[in-house]
């Protein structure tokens, strides 16, 4: 079984963050998420959200879709963008705790199982997957 | 301004706004750095109203931790809500900056000293 649900963020702006996170927790939480995975997967959108605004759109404002996939195995959230920026490295190893810059992709790593970049017809996205061993209602709270 | 500043001690208490994300990471660093660059080199950001950080929020504290300690100074941070501490702490931050839950013990680590 598989079931979407989609963000559309229209114009979006800087200030798009508390939108974005609160959409990705009530998608997670229709989609079975624990509070904590659905905390994680808000951090790591915001994450790429940023990263579409900053790379792709060079902090001006721009369409971005978010799209909440939920599988058998797991659930994904893409994230995308038109603009025409470059992707930060999705191997961003870890960060310095004394560099100012470099920690989104850091957070997205951290807080998903797997986080890829795609490119396809003029479009950029970061898929981000959490799997259901870590999703499951009654573990709320867990963090494995 | 976004940021209300206090005086406690040797030290100025700065309670940041309720998110501290790429919409406004620019302008509380620029806040801070001026307050900085005025004098007020030790200084305590007061986190507890902050419900919501992103890695612009944590790279502009980590911006006003340098510009502190490169005027002699000291910036810890007070009180984060579990959901900031987490990405605090997800992110080593708290390797480089003390993360303390009590205001006078901030403000004494700020100023130089042992905690009362």
């Amino acid at each position: 079984m598989t079931a979407r649900q989609e963000l559309v963020l229209l114009g979006a702006g800087a200030d798009i963050a508390l939108e974005a996170v609160r959409w990705t927790e009530l998608a997670c939480g229709r989609a079975g998420l624990n509070a904590r995975a659905s905390q994680d997967l808000a951090t790591a959108v915001i994450e790429a959200v940023n990263n579409s605004l900053e790379h792709g759109y060079a902090l001006a404002t721009g369409d971005i879709n978010v799209t909440l996939e939920t599988q058998a195995e797991c659930v994904v959230i893409t994230v995308t963008d038109r603009g025409t920026g470059l992707p930060p490295s999705p191997s961003a190893g870890t960060p310095s705790p004394g560099a100012e810059r470099g920690r989104g992709s850091w957070i997205m790593q951290q807080t998903c199982d797997e986080v890829r970049h795609e490119f396809n017809a003029g479009q950029q996205s970061v898929v981000l997957v959490k799997r259901r061993r870590q999703i499951s209602p009654d573990s709320h709270g867990d963090h494995q | 301004m976004t940021i209300e500043f206090r005086t406690r001690g040797n030290a100025e208490i700065a309670r940041l706004p309720d998110r501290l994300v790429l919409a406004n990471a620019a302008t509380v660093r620029s806040e801070i750095q001026d307050r900085i660059a005025s004098g007020a080199s030790r200084l305590v950001l007061d986190l507890a109203a902050v419900e919501f950080a992103d890695s612009s929020g944590l790279s502009a504290i980590l911006a006003c931790v340098n510009s502190a300690r490169r005027r002699g100074g000291e910036l810890v941070l007070l009180g984060p809500m579990p959901r900031v501490r987490a990405l605090i702490e997800l992110t080593r931050l708290d390797d480089v900056v003390a993360v303390i839950d009590d205001e006078a013990t901030a403000v004494a680590r700020a100023s130089g000293k042992a905690a009362a």
